[in-house]
C-alpha cells in the first residue's frame, strides 16, 4: 500500500515536472504574453512575479507552490481567472464522458452476450466485423459524419455549436445538445467492450459451474446475468485503465467537433494562443484524472474479484 | 519421454554446440530442443502445433499460407497509397497549394477537378492525394524513431532487469499517464510544427508503448530454455541479447509496430483535426477532415473524400496486423 502510494506521489511530480518543462520555454515569454503592450513596468513586475529570472528548478517549484495554493493566475484573457473558466467546462466533460460511458455499457452488454451464446454465428461474425471496423474508425472522423448525418441531412439534433445549458435546470436540452458527442466517443468504447466481453464471455460459458447451472435448469437469462457476467469482467477491467486514456481523447475530439465548451476545447483554443498558464492547469487536471481512476479501477478489481482481493489480504 | 530421436539432428546438433554457431536461432526449430538433451526434441518432432509454439516464425511450412486473400487486398491497397504517396509529383495531378481561379465558379466536381475544389480554390483530389504524404511520412518515421529507441531500451531492460528496469518503468509510466492527444497537444506548443517536429512528437508519445511490448516479449523470451542453453555454455551476454533474444522479439515488434503505425496516422490526423499539425497551406487528411466539417452542408465531398480515404487506409493496416498477429501467435496480453 505504502509502495503504491510512493509510487503515485512519484509519478505526479515527474508528470508536473515535464508539464512544466514543455510548456516553459515556449515561444512567447510569459510575461510578456500576460502584458501584452503594456509597457515594461508590467514586465518587470511579472518577471518577479513568475520568477522568470530565476533558474528552471526554482522556477519550477515556484509554480508548483502556486498550484498547491490554488493560485492559477490569468489566462491569456486577463479578464478571465483561470478558476472560473475551469469551473465552466469542467463539469462538461464529465457529463460528457459518464454518459458515453452510460451508453457504451448499455449498449455493449447485450451485444457480447448474445455473441457469447451463439458464437460464430451471423450476428456473432456481424457485430465483430462491425467492432472492428468501428476501432478503425477514428473520432474525428466519426464526429463529422454523425454531424453530417444527423444535423444536417436530418435535423434531429441541434447543430454543432448550440448553446448548452446546464443538466440540472434544462436537462431535456442539456441532453438534446449532449447526445451526439457522447454517442460519438461511445461508439470506440462499445467496439472494445464488446470484443473483451466476448472472447470472455465465450470462455466463462465454457466452465464447469456454467454446465452445472444449466444442468440445475436455470434460465439463460439468468446464467448469463448472475453466473456468467462477472467472472467475464476482468479482462475488461484491466483494460479499462488503458481505456481510459483514449477516452479522454475522445471527449476532446469530440468537444472541438461539436463546440462543446469542456475542457479539450479550452485546451485546442489555449494551444492556438499559446496561452501557457491554461495549457498547463488543463494538462495536469487531465493527467491527474486518468491516474486516479486508473487507480480507481485497480481498486475496483479487488472488490469484483474474490481471487485478487484475498491474494492481496493474505 | 525416452523416445529417441533423430540421429541426424543429433548430428547436426553436435557440431553446432562445438561451432557455437547461431545458437538457439537454427533454422530447423527442433535443434533448439535437442540441445536440451533430445526428449524436448521429440515431442517438437512429433507435435507440429507445440513445434509452431516454440518458433513460429521459422517452422518450416510457408510462412506466408493460410494469411487468406484479403490480407493480400489489404496490403496491395497500403502499398498502392504508398506508391501514390512516393510519385505524386511525376503524376498529372494538379498542384495541392496552387488556387484554381476556375474553382470560384464551379466548386462542383467536374473533369477539371475530379473531386470538386474547396473554399479556398484548391483541388481536392491533389489534395488528397499529396495528403497521404504527410500521413504516412508521420506514421511510418516516427514508429520507426519509437521502435529503436523504445525497442533498443525495452530488450536491454527485459533483459538485464535490475535498476534500469526500475527506472526504466518509472520513466515510462510518466509518459503513459498522461493521455497522448494531451501530451502531443503540451508538446507541439513547446516544439513547432514543421513535418520534422510532428514525427518528433508523435515519437515521443509513442515510445513507451513499443518499450512496453519489447519488453515484456523479451522478459517472456529470456525465460525460455535455449537462452538458459545458452548461458550455460558461457555465451557473452551480449550474443545472447542481439544474436538470440533479438530476432525472438522482431515478430511482436513488427506486429505492434504496424498497431502504432496505425495509432501514429491516427494521431497526426487529430493533431491536424485540431490545426495542431503540419501548417497550412500544405495538404493532410486531418485537416482536410476540419475543413470539410467545418465547411460541412455546401461542400460534401470536402468531408467525404478524406474521410474514407484515411478509414480505409487505417481499416487496411489495422487488418494487417490482425492477421499478422494470428499468424505469429502474438499474445495480445503481451502488453
Amino acid at each position: 500500500m505504502v509502495r503504491r502510494v510512493v509510487e503515485v506521489l512519484i509519478t505526479l511530480f515527474l508528470l508536473t515536472l515535464l508539464t512544466y518543462f514543455f510548456s516553459s520555454k515556449m515561444p512567447g515569454n510569459e510575461a510578456a504574453l500576460t502584458c501584452g503592450f503594456s509597457g515594461t513596468k508590467c514586465l518587470a513586475y511579472e518577471t518577479k512575479v513568475l520568477y522568470l529570472d530565476h533558474p528552471f528548478f526554482a522556477r519550477y517549484f515556484h509554480w508548483l507552490s502556486n498550484l498547491f495554493s490554488g493560485t492559477l493566475g490569468y489566462s491569456a484573457d486577463p479578464t478571465q481567472p483561470i478558476t472560473t473558466l475551469l469551473a465552466r467546462s469542467y463539469p462538461v466533460t464529465l457529463e460528457l464522458v459518464i454518459l458515453s460511458q452510460i451508453m457504451a455499457v448499455v449498449v455493449s452488454l447485450p451485444l457480447a452476450m448474445w455473441s457469447s451464446l451463439r458464437p460464430n454465428r451471423i450476428f456473432d461474425r456481424l457485430s465483430t466485423t462491425a467492432s472492428f471496423a468501428a476501432l478503425s474508425l477514428p473520432v474525428f472522423i466519426l464526429g463529422p459524419l454523425l454531424r453530417y448525418v444527423f444535423t444536417v441531412k436530418v435535423s434531429a439534433f441541434p447543430g454543432a455549436g448550440a448553446n448548452l445549458p446546464s443538466f440540472w435546470s434544462h436537462p431535456i436540452s442539456n441532453l438534446d445538445v449532449m447526445f451526439l458527442p457522447a454517442i460519438t466517443i461511445a461508439i470506440p468504447s462499445i467496439a472494445v467492450y464488446q470484443r473483451l466481453l466476448r472472447a470472455d464471455m465465450i470462455a466463462t460459458l465454457e466452465e464447469d459451474f456454467i454446465v452445472m447451472a444449466r444442468a440445475k435448469g436455470l434460465t439463460t437469462w439468468r446464467i448469463l446475468l448472475r453466473h456468467a457476467l462477472r467472472p467475464s469482467t476482468f479482462t475488461l477491467l484491466t483494460v479499462g485503465g488503458i481505456q481510459v486514456g483514449s477516452l479522454i481523447v475522445g471527449a476532446v475530439i469530440a468537444e472541438n467537433v461539436f463546440f462543446l465548451p469542456g475542457l479539450g476545447y479550452q485546451l485546442n483554443i489555449a494551444v492556438a494562443k499559446a496561452d501557457l498558464p491554461t495549457i498547463q492547469i488543463i494538462t495536469i487536471i487531465v493527467a491527474v484524472a486518468f491516474i486516479v481512476i486508473n487507480r480507481l479501477i485497480d481498486a475496483l478489481y479487488a472488490v469484483i474479484d474474490p481471487r485478487v482481493r484475498r491474494a492481496r489480504t493474505v | 519421454m525416452p523416445e529417441p530421436f533423430d540421429s541426424d539432428v543429433a548430428e547436426r546438433t553436435e557440431q553446432d554446440l562445438l561451432g557455437l554457431t547461431d545458437l538457439g536461432r537454427a533454422d530447423a526449430p527442433e535443434l533448439v530442443g535437442a540441445q536440451l538433451g533430445g526428449t524436448v526434441a521429440a515431442e517438437l518432432a512429433a507435435d507440429p502445433t507445440l513445434r509452431q509454439a516454440v518458433s513460429p516464425a521459422l517452422s518450416g511450412r510457408k510462412w506466408y499460407r493460410g494469411l487468406g486473400w484479403g490480407f493480400w487486398v489489404a496490403v496491395g491497397y497500403v502499398v498502392a497509397w504508398i506508391l501514390l504517396a512516393i510519385f505524386a509529383n511525376l503524376l498529372p495531378l494538379d498542384s495541392p497549394t496552387q488556387l484554381y481561379p476556375d474553382c470560384f465558379a464551379n466548386a462542383a466536381p467536374s473533369s477539371a477537378h475530379l473531386l470538386g475544389c474547396d473554399p479556398s480554390g484548391f483541388d481536392v483530389f491533389s489534395r488528397l492525394i499529396f495528403g497521404a504524404r504527410v500521413s504516412l511520412i508521420v506514421g511510418f518515421a516516427s514508429i520507426a524513431l519509437s521502435q529503436i529507441v523504445g525497442g533498443t531500451l525495452g530488450i536491454v531492460a527485459g533483459y538485464f532487469r535490475g535498476w534500469f528496469d526500475d527506472l526504466m518503468a518509472v520513466v515510462s509510466n510518466v509518459f503513459l499517464s498522461f493521455p497522448s492527444l494531451v501530451l502531443g497537444l503540451l508538446i507541439v506548443s513547446y516544439v513547432g510544427r514543421s513535418l520534422f517536429d510532428i514525427v518528433m512528437i508523435i515519437a515521443i508519445v509513442a515510445w513507451p508503448l513499443l518499450y512496453r511490448v519489447v519488453r515484456s516479449a523479451t522478459i517472456e523470451y529470456s525465460q525460455r530454455e535455449y537462452v538458459l542453453a545458452a548461458q550455460a555454455l558461457g555465451c557473452k551476454r551480449s550474443r545472447i541479447l542481439w544474436r538470440i533474444l533479438l530476432p525472438d522479439v522482431v515478430p511482436a515488434a513488427i506486429t505492434y509496430g504496424l498497431v502504432g503505425v496505425a495509432l501514429a496516422i491516427v494521431g497526426e490526423g487529430a493533431l491536424s483535426f485540431l490545426g495542431q499539425s503540419v501548417r497550412a497551406p500544405t495538404p493532410t487528411w486531418g485537416n482536410m477532415i476540419a475543413l470539410g466539417s467545418d465547411t460541412m452542408p455546401t461542400y460534401t465531398s470536402l468531408l467525404f473524400a478524406p474521410a474514407i480515404a484515411m478509414f480505409t487506409f487505417i481499416l487496411a493496416i489495422n487488418f494487417i496486423g490482425d492477421r499478422l498477429r494470428s499468424l505469429l501467435d502474438v499474445r495480445e496480453a503481451v502488453l
